[in-house]
């Protein structure tokens, strides 16, 4: 029976003491040039460290789904331009921003818990604390902060790379002319497509960054609590990110 | 004045703290002994609100700091050095930016009075040498000193010490004790020790 009313009541536990850090860091934040220097560093770990590997994730990305939608898609039937077509809004929409969001997930998300697990463990965070420094304001909200300036900045390089990918795969095994492809994007080009990934891009960099601060914060048990955390906060993320993927599908299109 | 009054402190359902009362007057220097595990820390981490008792209260100045805001208690704070006991110091730093950190946080004193400042704490002890070394490349003793530097790099009130001389050779901790005891003189500062 216990243990069924702590699994009852262990996520509610946890959310709660997620709300809590979050409006203890941003309604106790202080004098903004306390955190300026750590948010300038926090965006370049966060965001312009992970150029390459997006840019690389973006460029497979592209190319792979020109080849399969060629693959599934092309006949004498079926207009080539149309790999243009399925290719472009796909990472638009959803591979520009889940695939970053993945990366993000794993690359920055775990690092941040590792960072502040470690912090947690080694007596920092108390050492911050016990100088009179709002601990939670001067760690996280920049992080946070950094996801969310940093994410569509990622999201934007992943789509502008994904398309060069996807037209160079196209090109290079001649499914396709650049013409076509680009023609094909076009004319069934969204506007509302950008806008859909940048919204998602500010959701996914808050829910992984705000999800990674929560778990290094809260880190318990030395070297194997900082593992754990590690690990729960790349998951943890990942989950957060399909589930709020979802939501904003259904609530935005 | 530090008063802990009647606190008790469990984790998981093991009693840690029964009942403890202490008064820190100004100026004392006081020294808190007991095996491991016996809940010295858990009591100093009480002293500055980093924990909350389950029963009982701690005045700082008259000041009941599990009664104030967030806000409040980071200021009663600000009156206090502490020093770990694994030193704490901030490893992404080098000891210099460690023992700044609490100035330029704190205070709007300029870069050259930020760098008089720190390199006189660190001459106090015994370490202005190592100033550009990481965290990672000073020994466990140097570790304890320069997180001593920047307890009392904003000359606080009161300075906590956890364990000051655990894990270190006979003359390092020698040279530590007689560190606190001439800070003790020189800042005439409150001094809890366990």
């Amino acid at each position: 029976m216990a243990a069924l009313e702590q699994r009852l009541i262990r996520p509610l536990y946890s959310l709660g003491r997620y709300a809590l850090l979050l409006s203890k860091g941003f309604t106790s934040l202080g004098h903004f040039s306390v955190y300026r220097k750590n948010l300038i560093v926090q965006c370049g770990r966060v965001g312009i460290d992970s150029i390459p590997i997006v840019a690389l994730a973006a460029a497979f990305s592209g190319a792979v789904t020109t080849v399969q939608t060629a693959y599934q898609l092309v006949s004498p039937f079926i207009p080539p331009s149309v790999i243009g077509a399925v290719v472009v809004p796909s990472l638009i929409l959803e591979l520009g921003a889940i695939v970053t969001g993945f990366i993000l997930a794993g690359r920055v998300g775990a690092r941040i818990a590792a960072e502040l697990g470690t912090m947690r463990v080694t007596e920092q965070i108390d050492a911050l604390e016990a100088m009179g420094l709002n601990s939670i304001g001067y760690l996280i909200v920049p992080r946070i902060m950094a996801g969310i300036i940093m994410f569509p900045v990622l999201y934007v390089t992943a789509v502008l790379v994904g398309v060069g990918g996807g037209l160079a795969a196209a090109v290079a095994t001649d499914v396709v002319s650049t013409g076509e492809f680009i023609r094909g994007a076009r004319e069934n080009y969204l506007v509302f497509g950008p806008m859909f990934g940048l919204i998602k891009s500010f959701v996914f960099g808050f829910v992984i960054t705000s999800i990674s601060c929560y778990m290094g914060y809260y880190t318990e048990g030395g070297a194997e609590g900082v593992g754990r955390s590690t690990t729960q906060a790349a998951v943890i993320s990942c989950v957060y990110i399909l589930l709020s993927d979802l939501v904003l599908a259904l609530v935005l299109l | 004045m530090i008063c802990v009054e009647n606190i008790s402190k469990s984790f998981n359902g093991r009693a840690v703290l029964r009942d403890v009362s202490l008064e820190m007057q100004e100026g004392e220097t006081l020294a808190i002994i007991g095996r491991s595990g016996s809940g010295k820390s858990v009591l100093m981490k009480h002293a500055i609100g980093l924990l909350q008792p389950d029963k009982g209260r701690v005045l700082v100045d008259g000041i009941d700091i599990g009664r104030i805001s967030y806000r409040e208690l980071r200021t009663v704070r600000r009156q206090f050095g502490v020093l770990f006991q694994g030193g704490a110091l901030f490893d992404s730093m080098s000891a210099f930016d460690n023992v700044a950190f609490p100035i330029r946080t704190f205070t709007d004193s300029t870069e050259q009075q930020v760098r008089d400042r720190v390199l006189r704490c660190l001459d106090l002890v015994n370490l202005s040498d190592v100033g550009t070394k990481r965290p990672s490349e000073l020994s466990g003793g140097m570790i304890k000193r320069v997180a001593l530097a920047r307890a009392v790099a904003l000359e606080p009130r009161y300075i906590l010490y956890d364990e000051p001389t655990s894990g270190l050779d006979p003359h390092t901790s020698t040279t530590i004790n007689n560190l606190i005891k001439g800070l003790a003189d020189q800042l005439d500062v409150t001094s809890g020790e366990r």
